[in-house]
C-alpha cells in the first residue's frame, strides 16, 4: 500500500484562523464607498395575473437610486437553469407566493424599507394548483410554456418485472410522502456587485457556482461572459441551496448596479431567505417490492413524484438522481422506475445535500425494513443478502468493477455499535420502562459521485498550479469553498504530489477569472474533479522539472525521481530539497505554472430505456440510529447515530467526520424536527422559531466511522462523500421508532401527532 | 426614519472608550458592524434566534441584533475582535481551530463569544453546561460535535494555566 505524507492526515483548514477571529470576510462585511441596498417587492399572491405594477410613488421617495420592472431589464428576464422557463421578474402572471415583481436600489436600509413598501401592485387572482395529486389531474397548468403539469419524468426498467413479481415469495407495497427541508445556512443569501472600468461587472458572494452566476449576470444584463468576473467571498454554508438561486440574487444586484453605476448589495433577510430561495423537494412516492422466500430483493416497482414548484430550475437533475438510486445499493433483477417533477403554485424547489436521493432512500430503507420483519430476517442480514459486490448490477444494468464499500459499512457499523449487545441492552431497558421506549434501525445507501451521465456539459473542471523559486505553491480551481473544506484537502492533495509540507501550498480565492468554466460545486464533486485536475497540473509541472534535471545532469533516469518529504530524490539516497530544485528550475527558465483540465470518462444513460453507466463510481454508507420516543410526549429523541461511510481513500479524516457529523445533524433535523407548513402555497414557518432546525440540544451522540475502499480514478483514491451523511438518516430513525414502538411512519418528518396516531390506532 | 430621534451614547468597546450619536432604533449589531467595522458579529436572523451576533454586554452574553445601542449605554462591550491581542490567539479560538469546530464560520464568532462567558463564569463546565449555555447559538454546518470538544479542550487548558 501507498504510504502518503499528506493525504490522510488532520492539515488545519487554511481559513480556520481567520475565521475563529472573525476576520473572515463575507460578502456583508464587505465595504465599499457609495454601496447602495437592493430589495425586492414581491406577489402577495401564489397565482394570478398582473395587471399593474405601481411604482411611481416608492420612485419618488428621496434615497431611492432605482426601482425596476420586468421592462426595464436590458437583456433577457430569465434565470438559465436548465430550461429557461422561469423570469427573473414576473411580467404577466404571478406563480408562486412573493415571486419577484420589482426591484428597488436605496442609499439605505431604511428608505429601501419604505420604497418597498410604496410600491403597489393588481393582481388578478385565480386558483393555484398546491399539491401533487391537483397537478397530476391537470385541470390548471401552472406553467404554459408547458403542455402538462410535468416538468419532466424518467423510466428506469429493467428485466422482467411481472414476473418477478408473479412469483415472488413476498410483496410489499406502501406509499410514502416528504415534506420540504430548508438549508438554513447560516449566512442569509449575499451579493454584492460593483461597476468597474470598461463595462465590466465585479460580482462579489456567498454561493457554490460562480459559473452559474456569471451566466445569470451576462443573460440578464445582456453583456458578454467577459463582461462579468464573479468572486467566491467567504460562504457561510450552502448545501444546494447555494447552487443556482445565488443567479437571481446576484441578477437583482446587477440590474440594479447597472443601472445606478454604483456598487449594489443585495442582503436577503431570513424570513425572505426562507420563503422564496430553493428547497428539498416534497414529494409522493408508491413503492412496490418483491422478494424471495430467503430474502433475495426480485424486482422493484416504483412511481416518484417531486413537488417541483412553479418553475422546472434543477428539478430535471435532481429526479434523475433520485431515479438512479431508487432501489438502493442492492442487486436487483427487475426494475420499473418512474420519476415526474410536477408543478406547482409553490416556490421553486431544488439542490439540497442528496439531491432528490434521500425522499426515495427513505421510501425503500423502510421497505426493506417491512420485508425483513415479514419474511423472519434479520433487517441487518438482509442488507448483506442483497448488497453489491464487485461485478453486480445496478438498477440502470451498470457493472460495478471496483471500490465496492456498502458491505464494509455495514461490518463497520454492526461493529461499532456492539449490536448484539445493545439490542438486549434496549430490550431490558423497554421491560423495565413503561413510559419510555428504545429502538434500533439500520439503514443502507450508495451514491453515484459527481455529475454523472446527465451532467452533459458540466462534467469537466480545470485547475491552476504555480511553482514559486522558493517552492511554495499556489493553486486555483473552479470549484468553491463553502465551508466544507475544500481548499484544505484539494492543498493536500497537491502537496502529496510534491511531497513537500500542506503549509508550502497555497489556495487562491475561486473566481472566474482564474480558470476556465468548471462545472458547479455540487454532487460531492469538488474532491474528485478539482483534486484530478491538479494532479494533471502537478504533474505536468513535475514533468519539466524531469527534463530539467536530466539536461542538468542531475539525474540519469526520470524513473529515479521521488518527490518526498520535502526533498526531491534523484537516485538512491541522493537528493536536494524542493525548494532548492525550484530555485534552480527558476533560474533555468523552466515552466513552472501549468493549468489541468479533467474530464470524467465513460458515463452514458439512455433516456428512452433508462439505461448505462450512469455515475463514474460510487460511494456507499450505513446508518444505525438508536432512538427514545416518550410514550406520554411521543416526542422522540436520537440517542445515538452510528455513520460508516465508505468513500474511497479519505484526504483529511478531522474534515470528513465534520462533514459526517453535520451532515448526520441536518439528518435528524429533517427526520424529527423541520416541519415546513404551507398554507394555500404561502409558507408560514419563515423563520427559526418555526422552522426549527436542530440546536446543540437535539444532537445526541454521533459517531462517524471512516472505512476506506481507495478508487484508481479519484485522486490518491478518493471519491466524494458530501452528501451521504445525510441521504440515509431518516429511514434509520424511521426504522428505530418502528422497533421502539410498533408505529410504522411513512411520512417524514415524524411528528410526534404521527407517532400518538399511529401508536392509538393499533 | 424621523430626525430628532438621535442619542448620544458612551461606553466601552473592546477595552476602548467611545461615544457615539445614534438613532433610537439603531442595534448595537449595527453600530458594532456599520460604525466601527467589527464585522466579526454576523447577521444570521435579525430576530434573536441564531446567536450570530453574539458580543459580551457587561460580561453577559446578548443577541446584539435586539439590543438597542442606547441600550449599551454606559456598559462594556466585548466583540470576537476583543478577546485576543493583535498577534494572539485565544485558547478557545485555538481548540475550535484544532477540533475542526469550525466548517464554514458564519456561526463561529458567536458560539466562541458564548463559550468565552461560559467559561468566565465556569471554568469546569460539564457537557450538559455546555450544551445549555450554546443552546441559543445555531450552528447549520458541524453538528456541534466538534464544538463540544473544543469548549471541553480549552476549558481544560484554560484552567492548567490559571494553574
Ligand atoms: S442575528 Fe441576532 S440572533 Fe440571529
Ligand atoms: S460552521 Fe457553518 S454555521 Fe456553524
Amino acid at each position: 500500500m501507498k504510504h502518503y505524507s499528506s493525504v490522510g492526515k488532520n492539515v488545519k483548514r487554511y481559513d480556520a484562523e481567520e475565521k475563529v477571529k472573525g476576520t473572515s470576510v463575507f460578502t456583508d462585511d464587505l465595504n465599499f464607498p457609495g454601496t447602495l441596498y437592493a430589495g425586492v417587492y414581491r406577489s402577495p399572491e401564489s397565482c394570478g395575473r398582473i395587471k399593474k405594477i405601481n411604482t411611481v410613488k416608492a420612485a419618488k421617495i428621496p434615497g431611492v437610486r432605482a426601482v425596476m420592472t420586468a421592462k426595464d431589464i436590458p437583456g433577457r428576464n430569465i434565470v438559465p437553469v436548465v430550461f429557461d422557463d422561469q423570469p427573473l421578474l414576473a411580467e404577466k402572471y404571478v406563480r408562486y407566493h412573493r415571486e419577484p415583481l420589482a426591484i428597488v436600489a436605496a442609499d439605505d436600509r431604511n428608505t429601501l424599507k419604505k420604497a418597498l413598501k410604496a410600491i403597489e401592485c393588481d393582481i388578478e387572482e385565480t386558483e393555484g394548483v398546491f399539491t401533487i395529486r391537483e397537478s397530476l389531474k391537470k385541470k390548471r397548468i401552472v406553467n404554459g410554456l408547458y403542455k402538462d403539469n410535468i416538468f419532466q419524468q424518467y423510466v428506469v426498467e429493467k428485466g422482467d418485472v411481472k414476473k418477478a413479481f408473479a412469483g415472488a415469495f413476498l410483496t410489499v407495497k406502501n406509499s410514502y410522502s416528504t415534506n420540504y427541508q430548508e438549508h438554513a445556512y447560516l449566512e442569509p443569501q449575499s451579493m454584492l456587485v460593483k461597476p468597474e472600468l470598461n463595462g465590466i461587472f465585479s460580482v462579489f458572494g456567498s454561493m457554490q457556482c460562480p459559473f452559474y452566476v456569471q451566466d445569470a449576470v451576462s443573460a440578464v444584463l445582456g453583456i458578454g461572459l467577459a463582461n462579468v468576473s464573479v468572486h467566491l467571498m467567504s460562504t457561510g454554508g450552502g448545501f444546494g441551496g447555494k447552487e443556482d438561486v445565488p443567479s437571481i440574487v446576484a441578477a437583482v444586484a446587477a440590474l440594479l448596479s447597472h443601472r445606478t453605476g454604483r456598487p449594489v448589495k443585495y442582503i436577503l433577510d431570513r424570513d425572505e431567505d426562507i420563503s422564496v430561495m430553493s428547497k428539498r423537494h416534497p414529494s409522493y412516492i408508491e413503492y412496490e417490492s418483491a422478494f424471495s422466500k430467503n430474502g433475495k430483493l426480485l424486482g422493484v416497482r416504483t412511481d416518484y413524484y417531486l413537488d417541483a414548484g412553479a418553475y422546472s430550475t434543477l428539478s430535471p437533475i435532481v429526479l434523475w438522481r433520485g431515479v438512479i438510486h431508487a432501489v438502493g445499493p442492492y442487486e436487483c433483477p427487475a426494475v420499473s422506475i418512474k420519476g415526474y417533477a410536477v408543478a406547482t403554485n409553490k416556490v421553486p424547489c431544488g439542490a439540497y445535500r442528496g439531491f432528490g436521493t434521500p425522499q426515495i432512500i427513505f421510501a425503500s430503507e423502510t421497505q426493506m425494513d417491512i420485508a425483513a420483519e415479514k419474511l423472519g430476517i434479520d433487517p441487518v442480514r438482509i442488507r448483506e443478502l442483497n448488497a453489491f459486490k464487485k461485478g453486480s448490477e445496478t438498477a440502470t444494468g451498470q457493472v460495478l468493477k471496483e471500490s465496492i464499500g456498502i458491505r464494509k459499512t455495514i461490518d463497520a457499523a454492526v461493529s461499532r455499535c456492539d449490536i448484539g449487545k445493545t439490542r438486549s441492552e434496549i430490550a431490558s431497558f423497554n421491560k423495565k420502562q413503561r413510559y419510555k421506549k428504545r429502538g434500533l434501525g439500520i439503514s443502507c445507501l450508495f451514491y453515484g459521485v459527481g455529475l454523472g451521465a446527465r451532467g452533459g456539459p458540466l462534467q469537466k473542471g480545470g485547475a491552476f498550479v504555480s511553482v514559486f523559486k522558493d517552492g511554495t505553491v499556489q493553486f486555483s480551481v473552479g470549484t468553491a469553498e463553502m465551508g466544507q473544506g475544500m481548499y484544505t484537502v484539494l492543498g493536500q492533495i497537491v502537496s502529496e504530489s510534491f511531497g513537500i509540507n500542506p503549509s508550502a501550498v497555497l489556495p487562491q480565492r475561486v473566481s472566474t477569472e482564474k480558470v476556465g468554466d468548471s462545472g458547479p460545486t455540487v454532487a460531492s464533486r469538488a474532491t474528485f474533479i478539482s483534486g484530478n485536475a491538479l494532479l494533471i497540473a502537478c504533474d505536468k509541472i513535475k514533468s519539466s522539472l524531469l527534463s530539467f534535471m536530466l539536461s542538468e545532469k542531475m539525474i540519469r533516469k526520470a524513473s529515479d525521481v521521488k518527490f518526498e518529504k520535502g526533498y526531491v530524490y534523484t537516485g538512491g539516497k541522493k537528493k536536494i530539497p524542493f525548494t532548492e530544485l525550484s530555485s534552480k528550475a527558476w533560474a533555468g527558465r523552466v515552466k513552472m505554472a501549468e493549468y489541468g483540465w479533467y474530464l470524467p470518462q465513460g458515463t452514458s444513460f439512455d433516456i428512452r430505456t433508462g439505461r448505462g453507466d450512469a455515475y463514474v463510481v460510487y460511494s456507499y454508507a450505513t446508518n444505525i440510529a438508536i432512538v427514545e420516543v416518550d410514550m406520554l410526549t411521543y416526542r422522540t429523541k436520537v440517542l445515538k447515530l452510528i455513520s460508516a461511510e465508505e468513500f474511497g481513500k479519505v484526504v483529511n479524516p478531522l474534515l470528513a467526520e465534520g462533514q459526517i457529523q453535520g451532515g448526520n445533524a441536518q439528518g435528524i433535523g429533517w427526520s424529527l424536527y423541520e416541519n415546513m407548513v404551507v398554507k394555500n402555497g404561502k409558507i408560514l414557518t419563515d423563520d427559526f422559531s418555526t422552522y426549527l432546525i436542530p440546536s446543540i440540544l437535539d444532537i445526541g451522540q454521533i459517531e462517524p466511522v471512516i472505512v476506506e475502499e481507495p478508487y484508481k480514478g479519484g485522486p490518491w483514491g478518493a471519491k466524494g462523500m458530501g452528501e451521504m451523511p445525510l441521504m440515509g438518516i431518516a429511514p434509520s430513525i424511521g426504522n428505530a421508532i418502528y422497533d421502539a414502538t410498533g408505529t410504522r411512519l411513512k411520512k417524514v418528518p415524524f411528528t410526534p401527532e404521527d407517532i400518538c396516531n399511529g401508536h392509538k390506532s393499533k | 426614519m424621523k430626525k430628532g430621534f438621535v442619542h448620544e451614547i458612551n461606553f466601552t468597546v473592546n477595552g476602548i472608550k467611545r461615544a457615539l450619536s445614534v438613532h433610537s432604533n439603531e442595534t448595537l449589531l449595527k453600530v458594532l458592524r456599520e460604525h466601527y467595522g467589527l464585522t466579526g458579529a454576523k447577521e444570521g436572523c435579525g430576530g434573536g434566534e441564531c446567536g450570530a451576533c453574539t458580543v459580551l454586554l457587561n460580561g453577559s452574553p446578548v443577541n446584539s441584533c435586539l439590543v438597542l445601542a442606547v441600550e449599551a449605554d454606559n456598559a462594556h462591550i466585548l466583540t470576537i475582535e476583543g478577546i485576543a491581542a493583535k498577534d494572539s490567539i485565544h485558547p478557545i479560538q485555538q481548540a475550535f481551530i484544532e477540533y475542526g469546530a469550525v466548517q464554514c464560520g458564519f456561526c463561529t464568532p458567536g458560539m466562541i463569544m458564548t463559550a468565552y462567558a461560559l467559561l468566565q463564569k465556569n471554568p469546569d463546565p460539564d457537557e450538559a453546561q455546555i450544551k445549555r449555555a450554546l443552546s441559543g447559538n445555531l450552528c447549520r454546518c458541524t453538528g456541534y460535535v466538534q464544538i463540544i470538544e473544543a469548549v471541553k479542550a480549552a476549558a481544560k487548558r484554560m484552567k492548567g494555566k490559571r494553574g
